[in-house]
């Protein structure tokens, strides 16, 4: 092989060296500037809105009343200092049916809301009722932001379960 | 003459040749990862010193619009200062005629741009006006509801009832 790659090369060759350094310079200049201008923050958003007023069905429709999973719950999570009430909400179901899916939620040791408990809550209610997609969130005055997007965040998913995907936000009514 | 002849008998240095090859490649790694996260993300803005955004898990985008930051002493729509907070109430709102407020007033302004503004580039494109903007609010992580359940009645009232709120991904 030695052999071979010697007879290639003929007695002519020059090794060809290509001068670098101007393209070296040229990078030492662009990564700064790359460097400073770039933006290390992922921005994300969550989508909300302010309850508007829609239609619902019709409570003298028996045959939709039937169909366990075609039901959907509107669940309520008020957000106070110290708790989350979590309420749910449905025409076509009873009012004792409504309230066995009611929990609250306290604070832990560190002031902390227990968001695992309220998502568990509402992983329940979304097993049962499959169709239920929208959870008004209703934050005291004096609840920091901060904790209304963990409670958004609590309220979307549990764990690899997606939950409720549209979250409104409702000031309390006085 | 004797100092030409010690330098001409002094043996000869040899040229230091510096590989630069590898130091070449990882230039130009990090020169296409810089250019590429640059392409990622076209529209930058510069979120206020005085707004800490919050973590959040959520996954979704965020559309350009009317941007507002709000911090724990003042509202600014886009750049400019519209209202100013004190002890978590904006100055100058009043609840039951909000109407009056320079922040009403400035973002039903916006709100009448963008419409003229999409007209205009639908009459060009010949399709229906785009009426469904906007507001993506830049809020402070310590700041309170009441503050901001305030400036988001204002904005549904301007015309911008769906909103997105800027978090950081976690």
């Amino acid at each position: 092989m030695a052999a071979l790659g010697q007879r290639r090369r003929k007695a002519g060759d020059l090794d060809v060296e290509i001068d670098m350094v101007p393209i070296m310079n040229m990078f030492l200049v662009l990564i700064p500037f790359l460097l400073s201008s770039a933006s290390f923050l992922n921005l994300k958003a969550i989508n909300t809105s302010v309850p508007v007023q829609a239609e619902t069905a019709s409570p003298s429709q028996p045959e939709k009343q039937d169909k366990k999973p075609e039901i959907k719950i509107t669940a309520t999570v008020k957000l106070e200092p110290g708790r989350i009430r979590l309420e749910a909400t449905s025409e076509e179901l009873p009012e004792a049916k409504l309230k066995e899916m009611d929990a609250l939620v306290k604070k832990d040791a560190k002031g902390e809301y227990l968001y695992a408990e309220l998502a568990a809550a509402l992983a329940k209610i979304r097993q049962l009722y499959p169709k239920s997609d929208t959870v008004i969130l209703v934050p005291s005055d004096a609840i920091l932001y901060d904790d209304i997007i963990k409670t958004m965040d609590a309220a979307r998913e549990y764990g690899d379960q997606k939950l409720f995907p549209n979250v409104v936000i409702s000031g309390q009514v006085q | 003459m004797a100092l030409g002849n010690a330098l001409a008998n002094r043996p000869k240095q040899q040229d230091a040749n510096l590989n630069i090859t590898s130091m070449m490649d990882m230039f130009t790694i990090i020169v296409f990862f810089l250019l590429f996260s640059y392409a990622e993300k076209p529209d930058e803005f510069d979120v206020d010193k005085n707004v800490q955004l919050p973590e959040s898990s959520s996954q979704f985008s965020y559309k350009n619009s009317v941007k507002l930051f709000l911090s724990e002493n003042q509202v600014k729509l886009e750049k400019e200062p519209v209202a100013t907070i004190s002890k978590g109430k904006v100055v100058g709102l009043d609840v039951n005629n909000p109407q009056s407020s320079n922040l009403y007033i400035q973002l039903k302004k916006y709100k009448e741009k963008q419409l003229a503004d999409a007209k205009l580039e639908a009459a060009e494109k010949g399709e229906e006006p785009k009426t469904d903007f906007h507001v993506l609010f830049f809020c402070d992580r310590q700041l309170s509801f009441k503050t901001m359940n305030s400036i988001i009645k204002v904005a549904g009232m301007a015309g911008y009832p769906n909103f997105q709120l800027a978090v950081l991904e976690q």
